[in-house]
């Protein structure tokens, strides 16, 4: 039984973001995620001395990423929930003010036998602000045969922009009185995960993501919707959790470039005279290109041309066709 | 007015407001083979009244109700059109309840008009509500003095007619056949009417993951009937 507290601080200088008034308590610890010089943005990593979270465990996380700060939070490893008889709780809230980014894809949380566990994040974004969030739900320790073995997970996520409620992702998972494996549920698969991206530049994105995302994958199956005005939300089920954050977090850099390469037409002070030059076309040759390798990349490494052979896309051909019409 | 002739009429599926148009999801289903028999079916329309429509457009009626019985101020019903547009994830989902809404709103205003109603449908139209066909419905129904326990009953048995309509449809499965759904899980629908004041707040909403992604490929679907 531990309560511990996360407090992220980032704010940002010059051009640069930079981690200010941090704080954690055992058995938690942030870091600088490799050298804090390599970016302008602040990569920072939680990691855990603890093998995960035990019964009547409360977490606290806190995140403030202010005025045009750009920060990329990572974990460390799965996210392991030990059986229990009372229940973890954890909380997140998160702020994130005007121009500022914020990206959290965790790794997967995996129940184990009796494992009860509540978490509530609360978001709160400006209008111009952006957030790229994650999250991945295994069914257990699917390799052990412990799958479906928990006793609750009961996950809720709020996001208010500009203070008003625009999104609720409300998910409770009690196996013993859902048929998780029917209809409505997991159907077959073990996990699911999910991506919000909440930002000015969202809209922009889903027309993107409409010619991109066009072919569905052999091991995993996805959707993906306008779930709120400038939001997307996407939503997959799979067996396998490595792939699943694999793919989640390739989305979501594709979601941060994509942030990047707009807010810097947004920020840039443009002379007049210049305007016409300066300022790029709608959506740019460039700018298709970086999406479509940005998949293409995705493609390659679960494996249709290479020798592991994950996934394959079911429709290539038509992959194709969206590359050759980038290349024009 | 009467109550129970209000009720069977509003609640019709041929009242002309478009559910016929939706399949929430199950066009997906099918056209993937999920959902692809009678048995199928029925364990498709059973989850759908347990996990989904009791958390969700049911406990919207049940909280517009809530806030009719308690005189509650305007504020109110605009937090709740923003909390079940906020809940709504899939797109055509949450357009669909909006078209249902407004086609609802002006139909019954040409046959009984109620102020709310009145207020709700000007305030959808100004764009100041998203607008939702359950707190649509509740509004009507409420005013035209049917009771609670009727209105969910009802509210019930037609969502489950529009899923086995479709079923008979899209799967296909015989009309005898999917008359036998509807039957077989009148003691469902009761069980959840009976449940439904007991609701937890904090089970409003609750998402089922492989329905919510259904309904998203949905509208990649490459030839499809029906508009969600």
């Amino acid at each position: 039984m531990l309560k511990s507290t996360i407090r992220i601080n980032a704010e940002s200088e010059g051009e640069h973001t930079l981690l200010k008034d941090s704080f954690h308590s055992a058995p938690y610890k942030v870091i600088h995620y490799g050298t804090r010089h390599l970016h302008k943005h602040l990569e920072l990593i939680m990691m855990s001395a603890s093998p995960g979270i035990m019964d009547e465990d409360e977490i606290s996380i806190t995140v403030d990423v202010h005025e045009k700060a750009h920060l990329k939070l990572f974990t460390q490893s799965f996210s392991k929930l030990h059986p229990m008889k009372k229940g973890a709780v954890q909380k997140t809230a998160v702020n994130v003010k005007k121009h500022g980014v914020f990206k959290y894809i965790p790794h997967p949380v995996t129940p184990f036998s009796n494992a009860k566990f509540k978490t509530v994040n609360e978001i709160h974004l400006d209008k111009s602000a952006t957030l790229i969030w994650g999250d991945i739900i295994a069914s257990g320790r699917v390799y052990s045969g412990e799958s479906f073995q928990f006793t609750s997970i009961h996950s809720i996520t709020k996001i208010f922009r500009d203070k008003k409620l625009v999104l609720l992702d409300n998910q409770l998972l009690e196996p013993a009185w859902q048929p998780v494996s029917s209809i409505l549920f997991y159907e077959d698969y073990t996990h699911q995960a999910t991506l919000i991206f909440v930002s000015p530049y969202a809209r922009e994105l889903k027309s993107e993501l409409d010619e991109i995302l066009i072919g569905q994958y052999e091991q995993i199956t996805f959707g993906f919707t306008e779930c709120a005005a400038d939001a997307i939300m996407l939503r997959a089920m799979g067996n396998e959790g490595t792939l699943l954050h694999d793919w989640l977090t390739t989305m979501g850099q594709l979601c941060w470039e994509f942030t990047m390469h707009k807010s810097q037409d947004v920020l840039t002070v443009v002379d007049p005279e210049k305007q016409s030059e300066a300022l790029p076309p709608v959506i740019s040759d460039s700018e298709i290109r970086k999406t479509t390798d940005a998949i293409q990349k995705n493609a390659a490494y679960i494996g249709v041309d290479g020798k592991k052979t994950i996934i394959k896309f079911r429709k290539k051909k038509a992959i194709e066709a969206t590359c050759a019409k980038a290349e024009v | 007015m009467q109550p129970l002739l209000t009720l069977l009429q509003i609640n019709d599926s041929m009242f002309p407001i478009g559910s016929f148009t939706h399949s929430y999801g199950l066009e997906s289903y099918v056209s993937q083979g999920i959902v692809k028999d009678t048995p199928s079916a029925k364990v498709y329309a059973q989850n759908m009244l347990r996990y989904s429509i009791h958390y969700n457009d049911a406990a919207f009626l049940q909280m517009t109700w809530k806030l009719l019985e308690g005189k509650k101020s305007a504020l109110h019903f605009q937090r709740l059109d923003e909390l079940i547009s906020a809940l709504k994830s899939p797109l055509e989902i949450r357009l669909a309840s909006r078209k249902l809404a407004i086609r609802f709103l002006k139909l019954t205003k040409e046959l009984y008009p109620v102020t709310r109603c009145s207020n709700y449908l000007s305030k959808i139209q100004q764009g100041n509500m998203q607008g939702h066909y359950p707190v649509a419905f509740a509004l009507y129904a409420h005013a035209s003095g049917i009771s609670l326990k009727d209105a969910l009953t009802a509210f019930y048995y037609n969502t489950l007619n529009g899923i086995v309509t479709n079923c008979a449809k899209l799967i296909p499965i015989g009309q005898g056949d999917a008359q036998k759904i509807l039957f077989d899980l009148q003691a469902t629908i009761n069980e959840l009417v009976q449940k439904q004041e007991m609701l937890d707040d904090s089970l409003v909403g609750l998402c089922c993951i492989g329905q919510d992604i259904r309904c998203m490929q949905h509208e990649k679907q490459y030839s499809r009937l029906y508009i969600s």
